[in-house]
């Protein structure tokens, strides 16, 4: 049985198209249709970090919106608290988040190893990261292992924001050079997206993509969880969490 | 039989209180050796959903997610409690499924070292009651060498191959002269009982085939060929005496979906299989005039030494390239260290060894604080990778003191206003002594490895939480330091007895659950008798 994680077998939707208040793409947006984004998405991030310039303000977590709808983690809900409350506004459980396209798989052009993976591996992943997207659950109960009695609860739903990032990264783009994001040679959304990165201060990928602040470390977080990551790095079909049986298991893993 | 809705006072022969993998032990046995009614009842839910595991696995690989809805009651907690798994199946519902024996010393501490207190039977008794669970549980284990690994009888299953990552591990630690073989582990890895065989998923947290033993395959089969009445969601909150004796005559529950409903259960025999919290706890709460201090303890010996052990651990650089994700959940395992022969000052631990993907993670920002994007992110990860890590773990019992204890915590109260647990470990003196000496050993040990092997150790660390806690109503023969004989018949109630967990001596330097089982077997022989 292939299983991979977060979707990165499967097609996925929730890249927006086109319609829905949230197109995107060079000269297509009409403002109203932006407006009403802004509108989607000003109540999970503070206003300036969608106005202000793309460094440590778009990288700032959620600010007001976010004390209503996060549960404490590391703590336990009190009791009679509503499971998965979350502030109108923000991304209910279900709710899909429309990531802008286009400036979407400008920023993995950039960020993911497409050399490694080629087109088809790209594609493949940037559908497989906006499907993970899709389902994800905010603030739901997290596994709780051994060693401790504490419940735990994750994040508030990452899509607002990141799409938010993502607008922001194109606006600010068009603002400096006249060109969308997405337009840009490769070499300088490298650069933006490098001053993005920058901006943190972990060296590592956060262990849970929902927890990256800035949407370019939430999609290499998610890609570099995956199986298919796994394998690329060992140049092998090692197949991490994949059902695979027991018989091989003495043998290397066959290279790819 | 489960969620009747029949008047809420039950009568039956035996009333197992808990549904974690003692109880499935012993209402398994039960039902084979005797015709009794057998009443198990659970404070938790049933979780019986084999056929959504794999989607409730994927939930938990993708976002972290619990994989075990449900498992837990809220408000039923206490600080520093191992585990909230608190549903049929208990905490063997996640459990890794290592089953390691424990040896022949880990009952003779005081005879053999000076240290500790003996157990009232040796290994030599209890060795048919280990083969019996090993059989019921289904373990694939690989036979150690005879002078570490004393055993009458074959694995019932062959053992869990080894990776690729172990086998090169193996060859590597076993330069240091300390012999490695494959752990011992509940999951088929041959067609058995029809069980699943294992087909190495990796996620043994969330088994989706069901190859790793989970208490509720048993209770299902029971179940289904009628032999035991689960009750779920009922909470027994104390336990009532005769008017004329000390027998137990019932159980006062609290149905969870009718709690203006006590419930009552009536038995001739009760067996507490509630784990090392929970079965102190009720006793504790039990109280009354003639047993103001809580049921079966007379001599204040309820909910005292628990026991666990503590784990020294290290990463170290092996000088091979690895390929973490083949099977990250099966190690080696050595007993070299738990059966040192005689010693100057005691120490034993075992040494279990996986391979490792510690410090060897992509990463963001080079060593120059430059970000690391595209293709460059992924070399840098490659280059990285070109030696491997290996994690060494060792655990050593922490001879637990007296006053290492289980008991009602005030201010902290369940729904039903009944206090909760509070647990505080306490090492005894002797084992506060030697704990530095201990550690520096074990620390000695895995640079020795290191050093015959070829690497470099990259860290090592100290878990403080005593893990595999037991203890708190400890076997023994002398009711002045115990709470139970050496099958678990409590010294005060005749018709009384605590299986697993709460009735160890000591915590052993291994996972202790399938001696929990063994124990709880061997108590069956007793229980049966009075039905």
């Amino acid at each position: 049985m292939s299983e991979g994680r977060g979707g990165m077998n499967e097609g996925g939707g929730g890249l927006n198209e086109g319609g829905g208040g949230m197109t995107e793409g060079g000269g297509g947006m009409g403002d109203q249709s932006r407006r009403a984004f802004l509108k989607k998405a000003a109540g999970a991030v503070p206003g300036a970090a969608i106005a202000g310039s793309m460094g440590a303000g778009a990288c700032t977590p959620d600010g007001t919106g976010r004390a209503a709808a996060e549960r404490r983690e590391g703590a336990e809900r009190p009791d009679g608290a509503a499971p998965g409350a979350v502030e109108a506004g923000s991304a209910a459980a279900g709710q899909a988040v429309d990531l802008p396209e286009a400036t979407l798989r400008a920023v993995a052009d950039v960020a993911l190893p497409t050399g490694a993976l080629g087109p088809d591996g790209t594609e493949t992943a940037i559908v497989g990261f906006v499907a993970w997207v899709d389902g994800f659950e905010p603030a739901a109960e997290l596994d709780h292992p051994y060693l401790t009695g504490e419940l735990r609860y994750g994040p508030p739903h990452p899509g607002p924001r990141w799409a938010a990032q993502l607008q922001a990264m194109d606006l600010e783009s068009r603002r400096r050079s006249g060109a969308a994001f997405a337009d840009r040679p490769a070499e300088e959304r490298r650069e933006i997206v490098a001053e993005a990165v920058g901006a943190g201060e972990a060296e590592g990928l956060p262990g849970s993509p929902a927890r990256a602040d800035h949407v370019v470390v939430g999609l290499l977080a998610w890609f570099y969880g995956t199986s298919e990551a796994n394998d690329l790095c060992y140049r092998a079909r090692v197949g991490r969490h994949v059902c695979r049986g027991t018989s091989s298991l003495p043998d290397e893993p066959e290279a790819l | 039989m489960t969620r009747p809705t029949a008047p809420q006072t039950i009568e039956t022969d035996v009333c197992i209180i808990g549904a974690g993998i003692t109880s499935a032990m012993v209402a398994e046995r039960l039902a084979e050796d005797t015709d009794a009614d057998i009443v198990v009842v659970e404070a938790g839910n049933e979780i019986f959903n084999l056929e959504e595991r794999f989607d409730h696995r994927a939930r938990y690989l993708a976002y972290g997610e619990n994989p075990w809805p449900d498992d837990h009651i809220r408000g039923q907690t206490a600080r520093d409690i191992q585990s909230r798994s608190m549903a049929v199946g208990g905490l063997a519902l996640h459990w890794g499924g290592v089953t390691p024996r424990f040896t022949p010393e880990d009952f003779r501490l005081r005879s053999m070292y000076g240290v500790g207190t003996d157990w009232p039977i040796d290994y030599d008794v209890l060795e048919p009651f280990y083969q019996e669970a090993e059989e019921r549980l289904g373990v694939a284990g690989e036979q150690g060498p005879e002078a570490y690994d004393e055993r009458a009888r074959p694995y019932p299953l062959p053992p869990m191959p080894l990776s690729y990552n172990l086998v090169r591990l193996k060859e590597w630690a076993e330069r240091s002269g300390v012999p490695f073989w494959s752990n011992p582990v509940a999951k088929i890895t041959a067609p058995y009982r029809d069980r699943s065989v294992c087909q190495r998923c990796d996620t043994c947290n969330i088994c989706p085939t069901g190859a790793k033993y989970t208490p509720d395959l048993t209770f299902q089969k029971l179940l289904a060929d009628g032999r035991v009445t689960l009750r779920s969601r009922t909470l027994v909150r104390r336990l009532e005496l005769d008017e004329t004796s000390d027998r137990i005559v019932e159980a006062v529950a609290v149905d969870r979906d009718r709690p203006d409903e006590p419930v009552r259960i009536r038995a001739r025999t009760f067996v507490l299989a509630a784990g090392y919290a929970w079965s102190p706890h009720l006793l504790l709460l039990s109280r009354s005039e003639r047993f103001p201090d809580g049921l079966a303890n007379r001599t204040g010996n309820v909910g005292r030494w628990i026991t666990g052990h503590r784990s020294v651990s290290a990463y170290a650089e092996v000088p091979f390239r690895l390929y973490p994700g083949m099977f990250n959940g099966h190690s080696l395992l050595s007993k070299r260290f738990q059966r040192p022969g005689s010693l100057d000052r005691y120490v034993r631990h075992d040494l279990r060894v996986w391979d490792s993907s510690a410090r060897r993670g992509p990463r963001l920002r080079d060593d120059d604080g430059q970000p690391l994007l595209g293709d460059d992110l992924l070399d840098d990860w490659r280059a990285r990778t070109e030696t491997g890590v290996a994690r060494m773990r060792a655990y050593y019992d922490v001879i637990p003191d007296r006053s290492s204890r289980i008991d009602l915590e005030s201010g902290l109260e369940n729904e039903w206003g009944d206090p909760m647990p509070r647990i505080t470990f306490v090492d005894a003196p002797e084992s506060r002594e030697l704990r530095p000496h201990t550690e520096d050993s074990i620390r000695g040990v895995f640079q020795e490895m290191v050093s015959a092997g070829g690497g470099r150790v990259l860290s090592t660390g100290v878990g403080e939480a005593p893990d595999h806690p037991g203890g708190g109503c400890r076997m023994g023969e002398d009711p002045a330091t115990s709470v139970v004989d050496s099958y678990g018949r409590t010294h005060d109630h005749e018709n009384l007895f605590v299986v697993g967990a709460p009735t160890m001596v000591s915590g052993g330097c291994a996972n202790g659950t399938l001696t929990f089982c063994a124990l709880s077997l061997r108590s069956t022989e007793a229980i049966g008798r009075g039905v």
